[in-house]
């Protein structure tokens, strides 16, 4: 395919990476358009100097099924574009933010539905609605700025990159019907395991493939078609303890396609194993409010970097001035351990034989991915960048990402934590005993697994995280067997919980999750080693609670 | 009030095959049987009465989505699911906890986040759903019905003076839909076609055309033995368009028909005559001089818009309506209990009450099927809780409000179900019942033609010393009906009429059935939806059979830009790329 230059005057650099010659009317569809659109806006008083298209084709499949029944299988398939239109210049545009805040700008940007078909018109009409509002909203943005003020700064509102061309072939559709033959038996089998147990209140599995082409087309001249696919099995379950409190636990598994996923041997384990822990959770007691030592096992341990360091190194929200900016100016500072280093790396679809699903080729700005070290022997290297500069001369390093239908943001991928000061998982057990010794603690607490967490960091806020728990005992600094306990939300403050990391394990996890933020919810992953904190501080989690039904279960009145 | 949705449910008696798989109903209703008498036999709290009465409804259906735009399809899909619902009293049929209300009590309405109905023949697992949505609903209901009770005591009452429950006839009856679905490649095909049309038309915005299709059964078994399926086809076809007129204003506009599905659309014909009609009407439309007055006179309303009329103003809200509504008794203290009490005697023994002129009456003849060749979709035999209908209800009679349509839940004017809760269909292929007509005839005791009518009119505007009065009167379509109608100033020198467009007229008032000054001789017979909400609602099919004109000697409507009148300008920044 050959390169053409839309009617930016601006030379860049060209990147061609054509693995498939095969027209895609899409593409020609939108680019005409484009152009189009680009001749017109670009001569408006307010003019258009950037236009670009992020379209997303989009094929989902869901399987459910509780307690051995099949509750949804639904296949569905959506096609949208989200338009981004920037005036003024890369030096000062629509998206500047000045101390007086940041202006007004849209999530949702210019998104509409594009239809299944390449229906040229349809297409068309879709791509004018929406650049039409993008351009409205970016012009009323640019015209609130002053401009002889902010000109001043020194530091420009839109990073210039390599122009790219990038078409990959597209994957080809797996039958759903087969998709649904293979997985609806294995799946309601996996269910009915949670009927043996009149106490578990919900026991689902649901089984998510999506795939499809996601395009990036631009007036700079970049065409990029790649690929997305993750596939994904869910297990829920709750169990109703004796005061009649729900206690959920879960379990993921991720790969590129449904073939990839475990065996079912693997997954029949792990149910199992899921319905004794449930069963000794429904007997355990509720844990106090605590402040002392723990251990976080790996993916536990991945969470909290995830939430308390992560969120910190997304450059996007370090330039808003209401963003407490706990890092912005700490490049070539300790921020963290000294045996500690961070890396992200969406180059990378697997690590130490785990899949990594916050992979991809390039990012929704229509930049190559690119492993950056964030942290070197503790020391601040780098943030995670969109094509937002924060300071001079500065360009993205491809973390711009996105939900489908809402405008990018610069966000985690990969997030790999490694250690130089490891040491066995016993040893980390002796340094939390000794630390509860030292603190007059009874016991400490092992955090072995979690559902997720969330954390602020804008300043209307305090600048806290919280790490849901799933899976957390007791461990006696006087020899006592450990002890599982429920009811447990994870507090902090970042800054004072990075100076209490002591240690790491010898061994990594990696924790799978759905990350929400600005841009909406995006794959990522973060893995990690176990890690000893000398204190941590936890409170009593909100409870949900079922009456126990009056009559048991009816299947209990089947003769099997 | 115009429509905004024309839907369609066939509602076909005839028996057939069994739609879902193989046994399906067996095993549904196998489920439903089992779990009302484990439930009834066994369900008790402690300290608390047993159920008294427990009945499911359960729909197992399929659906078809396509929405297009210019060609092009934005969706299509064929859904299975289905859904139930479960009530549960305790007490008995005059006393029971429903058609009460404790502010003190937590209540469950029975969703169960952890509880879906199998979409697979799971036995097991429909009884599982069945199970935990009873237990939810059952710990309510005897909880209400002990506070009702202790209300009682306090007032040192026995009773109410109005039952919570009627005692009916038991039925048995089971018809299933037909087996099979259309073919969705075939009416996807049809769909984008129709969806290009709108390239005709100059400059559309969005121009979209959505079709919905469902089918399936409707499963109601209930502990007093009651046992009924019925099977639900709907179909329905909606188009809008949008313009920019020459003030930059948008002009929406929408046509909907009701679809006859076999393979693909089967009235495909005749609805594309009608899109291309509908899109030169709304371009015309927007060219058409807007009427920007403050009006208060007479207005002659014509066709379709007469079943607005009523629809709004006899189907409405308020008290004076032919739909019973039942409130809640809400323990208070009792100065206010007791004053609710009284209220709800004095209403009782209350004569009939006068909501419009003696010239007006209102019956319902649900059993109907046909009149003058033309089909009455709204026509039943059964209502959603197994209940036969009588062949006449005189609901107004000479402008008096004798009862109304009723299920089980008795009203004031309805203490005994008279059949009309009715299965209203929902897009999200929900069933559930609802009051609604079947097919309503609409009377006026000495009718005169058009041309009377408009003289009346001319006299009316003439008497109040009005320059002009107004004229509505629908546009018609071969296959579907539209949002469009046409509305004219009538001089009242030279009867000369001109054009105007008018938009959001409302014919809604609380006076206007006794607004009305005449209406005309001819018979317009119309099936319309009830209870629809715009694109994509739910409804009942109903049929209505009145005169094709009437004449409202008083009527009001602000079309100035501070007023009634929609404006909602937009600006492109861009030409449309369909621009000619």
């Amino acid at each position: 395919m050959s390169f053409r230059p839309f009617y930016s005057s601006l030379i860049f650099l060209l990147s061609i990476t054509t693995l498939s010659a095969q027209s895609d009317p899409l593409v020609d569809i939108m680019k005409e358009e484009m152009n189009r659109q680009y001749e017109i806006l670009s001569k408006k008083t307010v003019p258009a100097y950037f236009i670009s298209y992020k379209a997303s084709d989009n094929h989902t499949f869901n399987l459910t099924s509780s307690f051995g029944s099949l509750v949804d299988v639904n296949k569905s398939r959506s096609r949208s574009v989200n338009v981004i239109v920037r005036v003024g210049d890369y030096d000062l545009d629509n998206s500047h933010s000045s101390k007086q805040g940041t202006r007004f700008q849209s999530r949702y940007g210019g998104t509409v539905p594009l239809p299944l078909n390449d229906n040229k018109e349809s297409i068309q009409q879709s791509l004018w609605l929406a650049s039409d509002l993008a351009y409205k909203i970016s012009s009323e943005s640019y015209k609130m700025i002053d401009k002889a003020k902010e000109s001043e700064t020194d530091r420009a509102d839109f990073s210039k990159e390599e122009i790219v061309e990038y078409l990959e072939a597209p994957i080809s559709e797996d039958s759903i019907d087969l998709l649904t033959m293979q997985w609806s038996k294995k799946m309601t089998a996996w269910s009915s395991s949670f009927l043996d147990n009149d106490d578990i209140v919900e026991g689902t599995v649901q089984m998510r493939y999506s795939y499809g082409p996601q395009y990036f087309i631009s007036t700079e001249g970049t065409t990029i078609r790649q690929n997305q696919a993750n596939a994904e099995i869910q297990i829920s379950a709750s169990i109703r303890s004796e005061d009649g409190n729900i206690i959920p636990l879960h379990k993921s598994y991720f790969a590129a396609k449904p073939s990839d996923l475990p065996l079912e041997k693997n997954i029949s384990a792990d149910i199992q194993n899921m319905i004794t822990k449930l069963g000794q959770l429904k007997t355990a007691p509720l844990a106090e409010p605590y402040a002392g030592p723990a251990i976080f096992s790996g993916s536990s341990s991945g969470v909290f970097f995830h939430e308390i360091f992560g969120h910190r190194i997304e450059a996007d929200r370090l330039s808003k001035n209401d963003d407490s900016q706990t890092f912005k100016e700490k490049i070539g500072q300790r921020v963290l351990p000294k045996f500690i280093d961070v890396t992200s790396d969406p180059t990378l679809d697997s690590y130490k034989d785990y899949y990594l699903s916050g992979t991809y080729v390039y990012d929704e700005e229509g930049v190559k991915s690119q492993r950056v070290e964030l942290v070197e022997d503790g020391i601040l290297k780098d943030f995670l960048r969109s094509r937002k500069p924060l300071t001079k001369g500065q360009k993205s390093n491809g973390h711009s990402r996105a939900q489908t239908g809402l405008s990018p943001v610069s966000r985690q991928s990969n997030l790999i934590i490694s250690s130089e000061k490891r040491v066995p998982d016993e040893d980390l057990r002796k340094m939390l005993i000794k630390a509860c010794k030292k603190q007059k603690a009874s016991f400490g607490l092992y955090i072995k697994s979690v559902a997720g967490g969330y954390t602020m960091t804008d300043r209307y806020r305090p600048n806290a995280f919280s790490i849901t728990p799933t899976e957390v005992y007791k461990i006696y600094a006087d020899g006592r067997p450990d002890e599982l306990v429920r009811g447990v939300d994870l507090i902090g403050t970042p800054l004072t919980m990075f100076s209490e990391i002591q240690a790491t394990g010898n061994s990594d996890e990696i924790f799978y999750g759905y990350c929400g933020a600005e841009s909406g919810y995006i794959p990522v992953t973060a893995t990690a080693p176990a890690i000893f904190v000398r204190k941590i501080e936890t409170q009593k989690r909100l409870e949900r609670n079922i009456d126990e039904p009056i009559l048991e279960d009816p299947n209990f009145h089947i003769e099997k | 009030m115009m429509k905004q949705t024309i839907l369609v449910l066939l509602l076909s008696m005839s028996s057939g095959f069994t739609f879902a798989q193989d046994g399906s109903e067996k095993i549904i209703l196998k489920a439903i049987r089992d779990e009302i008498d484990r439930n009834m036999n066994e369900l008790q709290l402690e300290d608390h009465e047993k159920p008294f009465f427990i009945s499911y409804a359960v729909t197992d259906m399929k659906q078809i989505n396509i929405n297009a735009m210019l060609g092009g399809v934005f969706n299509s899909s064929l859904d299975s699911a289905r859904g139930w619902s479960t009530r549960v009293m305790v007490g008995g049929y005059h006393t029971n906890d429903e058609n009460y209300y404790d502010a003190a009590l937590s209540i469950n309405n029975g969703a169960n986040p952890n509880s879906r109905i199998p979409i697979d023949d799971n036995y097991e697992g429909i009884r599982r759903s069945l199970w935990l949505s009873t237990n939810n609903i059952y710990k309510s209901a005897a909880k209400l019905y002990k506070s009702k009770n202790e209300m009682l005591s306090e007032l040192e009452l026995d009773s109410l003076p109005l039952g919570d429950f009627s005692r009916e006839a038991i039925v048995k009856k089971y018809d299933y839909a037909s087996s099979g679905m259309p073919d969705k490649n075939k009416i996807e095909a049809q769909i984008a076609e129709l969806s290009s049309l709108f390239l005709n038309a100059p400059s559309p915005i969005r121009p979209s055309v959505g079709f919905h299709y469902v089918k399936g059964d409707y499963y109601f078994l209930s502990s007093e033995g009651m046992e009924i399926v019925i099977p639900i086809e709907l179909g329905l076809l909606s188009t809008q368009m949008q313009l920019l007129d020459e003030d930059q204003n948008f002009l929406l506009e929408q046509y909907n028909a009701i679809v006859q599905v076999d393979e693909g659309i089967s009235d495909f014909e005749q609805i594309k005559g009608d899109i291309q009609k509908f899109i030169h009407l709304v371009d015309t439309k927007s060219k058409t001089a807007v009427f920007e007055d403050l009006y208060f006179g007479p207005i002659l309303i014509e066709g379709e818009l007469t079943i607005d009329f009523f629809m709004s103003n006899l189907m409405g809200g308020n008290n004076q309506t032919i739909v019973a509504r039942r409130s809640s008794l809400s323990r208070e203290t009792e100065e206010i209990t007791k004053g609710s009490i009284s209220d709800l005697e004095k209403e009782i023994k209350r004569d009939p009450r006068r909501i419009a002129k003696p010239n007006l009456s209102v019956y319902e003849i649900p059993h109907l099927k046909n009149l003058n060749g033309i089909e009455l979709m709204g026509h039943f035999s059964m209502d959603a809780e197994g209940i036969v209908p009588p062949d006449t209800l005189k609901l107004i009679e000479k402008g008096k409000l004798l009862t109304q349509l009723n299920g089980r839940t008795p009203s004031v004017l309805a203490p005994k179900s008279n059949g009309h809760k009715r299965l209203n269909v929902g897009y999200g292929m929900n069933a559930y019942g609802a009051i609604a007509p079947g097919v309503l005839s609409i009377n006026w005791a000495n009718p005169v033609n058009k041309s009377k009518l408009k003289k009346d009119l001319i006299n009316e505007g003439s008497e109040m010393q009005l320059e002009y009065v107004l004229r509505v009167a629908p546009v018609n379509f071969q296959a579907g009906s539209s949002s469009l109608y046409k509305a004219y100033k009538v001089n009242i020198n030279t009867g000369e009429e001109t054009e105007v467009r008018i938009n959001n007229i409302n014919f809604t008032s609380s006076n206007s059935l006794m607004r009305i000054a005449g209406m005309s001789d001819q018979t317009l017979i119309s099936n319309e939806m009830y209870g629809s909400g715009g694109y994509g609602a739910s409804g009942v099919p109903i049929s209505i059979i009145l005169p094709d004109a009437m004449l409202l000697d008083g009527f009001e409507h602000d079309n100035s830009r501070n007023g009634g009148y929609n404006y909602s300008r937009y600006s492109p920044s861009l030409p449309s790329p369909l621009e000619k």
